[in-house]
């Protein structure tokens, strides 16, 4: 077992690592004395991914009845649902009780209506609390309108996937979303370097989050937070709208859309080879003049920023460096690879030690996000999730065995986060490589039999696969 | 109706091209099929007794939309007219009624890929298509004075495990066959002014087999099992096109498709054991737990 002292990784990172919590929860937390369970959960750990498991438990506990017993009392669809299945807020006395709390699948989250001008109807009727009165004007685009006029009333609509021919739409509120931020930013609690604090350049080869509602673009916004705005480098510099990505990933339903896919991919592949070339002078010059840099983005960009730097026949030597990845492992056009061959790749490419690659294991639907720890196993915030493995009848099954994960999420305001996903995981009570608390998420995470991959990652894989591949 | 020919279309010259291909093994399997459908007209009995018709027995004269009677939905024919008189019409709240037609039609009516009979036929022969089980709960609904209408749900793509309910092998045999789920037809009634989904084709004991929960009267099932439709079609009837080209793919292929309908009738066997074993509401909340069940936000289940 990797000693691995709380105390020394805190202190390394002294005041600055307290001063951008602070500055975290100034921005994100509700005042101190209006702190919902929910809040308490997550906001009052100093760090969320080393809470001892009893006050995690406690914690979580309180969080997550809460959330129940809010949902069960505000969200119509959901009160209907439990009322079903004949479960209710006084049901659940102890944590035994959570397999009982009805959970939805995430297959929900796709089912808007076919007919353009029922989406609003659909969203507002999934959404907890005061749905803001929206006028669209353009039902061709509504998704995209709809997601602008959610962003003018605070809310935000994020999508993912559409790798299935769907997006799946989840609406943030203002409390979630701010919940969803302060998760993003405590990531770093895993990181492997004085990361905060250095003078590390950020390359994130995803979407600009000021120019997307894709789920795994605009959870970079964080970023803004802890860095220096110019330090941060963006992969994909252009708007990425849901009309955008149907238009990249072909699945326009029109002939007159087809047509424009196929006239736009050439320009965007070529876009996206000079912004590779741009990135590898970044990673040059910093090399030369020994900067620090961390690169990030799904698993497939940086495959494809690898194949390119192999093909120029360059390698780097960036000891320090760190690798963060996010989104599906298994991508289109022979990118499919297995987490050790890639972290093995980029220790080959980068230079970077193995031990300094980190994933992070989320969904467009779940607040939390689970980060891999040096030994690659994913770290569950357990104060704020409580992960569940389901078998085929959808029974809680133990630790230590494969099934279908679930989760509930205590941090959804604006729409019940008692979820169940395609996802197949197996759950450990404890991580096999370091003595963090909590239960961990086994590296391996495949799709469900019958279920196509998904997530941002993997649609950002379609998109751009045979093009980019094509011009490299 | 372009779009249910611009949704069937690729896969009816898909069915064709196979025919081309492969005429002695496609003429076989239709002629088996055929002898199947012959024997099964002989074997086949209704669970249920029609009443005799009386005179005096009410029925709905109306010529308004939707509570008319339209091709392939006689609402005066006489069977119709006991039947409907049968399950409460012009006795009972308009609910009550529709609630009444709905467990008739999904309890008994079995489900088969046939041509287009129409209610009267389906009443008759205890079984039918999507069409006809729609038709039929239509036809009973109007004759006992409430308004009712086709919900068709239109796919692009079959659902996922369409192969499960062939014994054909043959893959892109399979793909073309593909076109009876092209789309799925329920009804709808209005109560209140609210138009209501009854999904009266599939009955429990194929739901069970499927997995999926028996849909309640007025509980939405279009996004069951995340099939999604890529489009939805009102209609107060049946156009010509769709009961022509229907009819003439059976005429043609009825005995391939026949190799569906056995699957059909296997699976309902099997779900019928199903819920047997576990019971009706049991089974249900089962059912509503499992990954490929949602709820819908659709819903006026009552």
């Amino acid at each position: 077992m990797i000693k691995l002292s709380s105390d020394n990784y805190f202190t390394n990172y002294g005041d600055l690592f307290e001063k951008r919590r602070q500055y975290t929860l100034n921005k994100y937390a509700p005042q101190r004395d209006k702190w919902n369970p929910a809040d308490c959960a997550l906001f009052s750990p100093k760090m969320i991914y080393e809470i001892p498991v009893n006050i995690a438990e406690e914690l979580r506990f309180k969080a997550i009845k809460y959330a129940f017993n809010y949902h069960y009392q505000n969200s119509p669809f959901y009160n209907k649902f439990c009322k079903e299945l004949e479960v209710k807020p006084e049901d659940i006395k102890s944590e035994s009780d959570f397999s009982k709390i009805p959970l939805i699948s995430d297959i929900f989250f796709k089912g808007y209506p076919p007919e353009d001008e029922k989406f609003v109807n659909w969203l507002s009727k999934m959404f907890v609390g005061d749905f803001p009165n929206l006028s669209v004007k353009d039902y061709d685009n509504v998704f995209d309108e709809v997601i602008n006029l959610l962003d003018n009333n605070k809310i935000n609509l994020v999508f993912s996937s559409g790798t299935s021919g769907r997006y799946s739409f989840v609406p943030r509120d203002e409390i979630t979303w701010n919940r969803q931020m302060y998760v993003c930013s405590r990531i770093f609690e895993l990181s492997p370097h004085k990361f905060l604090s250095s003078d590390y350049d950020i390359i994130w080869l995803g979407p600009n989050p000021r120019l997307t509602h894709l789920y795994i673009g605009r959870l970079t916004m964080m970023l803004f937070d802890l860095f220096d705005e110019a330090k941060i480098h963006f992969g994909i510099q252009r708007e990425l709208t849901t009309r955008v990505i149907s238009m990249l990933m072909g699945s326009n339903k029109d002939f007159r859309g087809k047509i424009k896919s196929g006239l736009i991919k050439p320009f965007v592949a070529y876009e996206q080879s000079k912004i590779m070339e741009n990135i590898i002078d970044i990673i040059e010059k910093n090399e030369k003049s020994d900067k620090e840099i961390a690169v990030g983005g799904s698993p497939f960009f940086l495959g494809l920023l690898m194949t390119k730097i192999e093909k120029k026949g360059l390698k780097f030597n960036l000891q320090k460096g760190i690798v963060l990845t996010a989104g599906g492992w298994k991508t289109y056009s022979g990118f499919a690879v297995s987490d050790k061959d890639f972290r093995s790749k980029v220790n080959k490419i980068f230079g970077i030690p193995e031990e300094n690659c980190r994933d992070i294991y989320g969904m467009v639907e779940c607040n939390a996000l689970n980060v891999t720890c040096e030994g690659h196993y994913k770290h569950v915030p357990n104060s704020i999730l409580y992960p569940m493995v389901l078998n085929e009848d959808s029974e809680v099954i133990g630790y230590g065995e494969y099934g279908r994960f679930a989760f509930l999420d205590p941090l959804a305001n604006s729409y019940p986060g008692f979820i169940m996903t395609g996802d197949r995981v197996k759950v450990l009570e404890h991580c096999p490589v370091c003595n963090r608390p909590g239960p961990v998420i086994e590296g391996d995470i495949s799709r469900m039999s019958g279920i196509q991959d998904r997530g941002c990652g993997a649609t950002l894989a379609k998109m751009f696969s045979e093009e980019i591949t094509e011009n490299q | 109706m372009t779009s249910v020919i611009s949704y069937t279309g690729k896969r009816i010259f898909s069915l064709f091209g196979m025919f081309l291909r492969h005429p002695a093994q496609l003429y076989k399997k239709n002629k088996n099929g055929k002898e199947h459908i012959k024997n099964l007209e002989r074997k086949t009995k209704i669970q249920y007794e029609i009443p005799t018709y009386k005179k005096e027995m009410n029925y709905c004269k109306s010529t308004k939309k939707y509570l008319r009677s339209v091709r392939l939905c006689n609402t005066q024919a006489p069977a119709i007219i006991a039947m409907a008189n049968k399950l409460g019409a012009y006795q009972i709240n308009d609910q009550e009624y529709a609630k009444n037609v709905f467990n008739f039609v999904k309890n008994n009516i079995r489900s088969r890929n046939v041509p287009v009979f129409g209610a009267e036929k389906t009443l008759k022969k205890g079984y039918g298509s999507c069409f006809d089980s729609s038709s039929l709960f239509i036809a009973l609904c109007r004759c006992g004075g409430i308004s009712a209408r086709y919900k068709i749900y239109l796919h692009k793509n079959p659902p996922a495990g369409f192969q499960t309910v062939s014994t054909v092998d043959d893959q892109k045999l399979l793909d073309s066959l593909a076109i009876v789920t092209s789309f799925y037809t329920v009804a709808e009634v209005k109560i209140d002014e609210e138009w209501i989904e009854c999904e009266v084709c599939s009955s429990p004991e194929l739901d069970a087999y499927w997995n999926v929960p028996i849909a309640k009267f007025g509980e939405n099932c279009g996004n069951v099992t995340g099939w999604f439709p890529d489009n939805i079609l009102y209609l107060e009837k049946l156009t010509l096109r769709v009961i022509i080209s229907t009819n003439i793919f059976f005429k043609l292929f009825g005995g391939i498709v026949e190799n569906i309908n056995e699957q059909v009738e296997r699976n309902w066997e099997e779900g019928r054991r199903k819920l047997e074993k576990t019971g009706i509401e049991e089974y249900n909340k089962k059912a509503k737990r499992r990954y490929e069940y949602f709820p819908s936000l659709e819903d006026q289940t009552r």
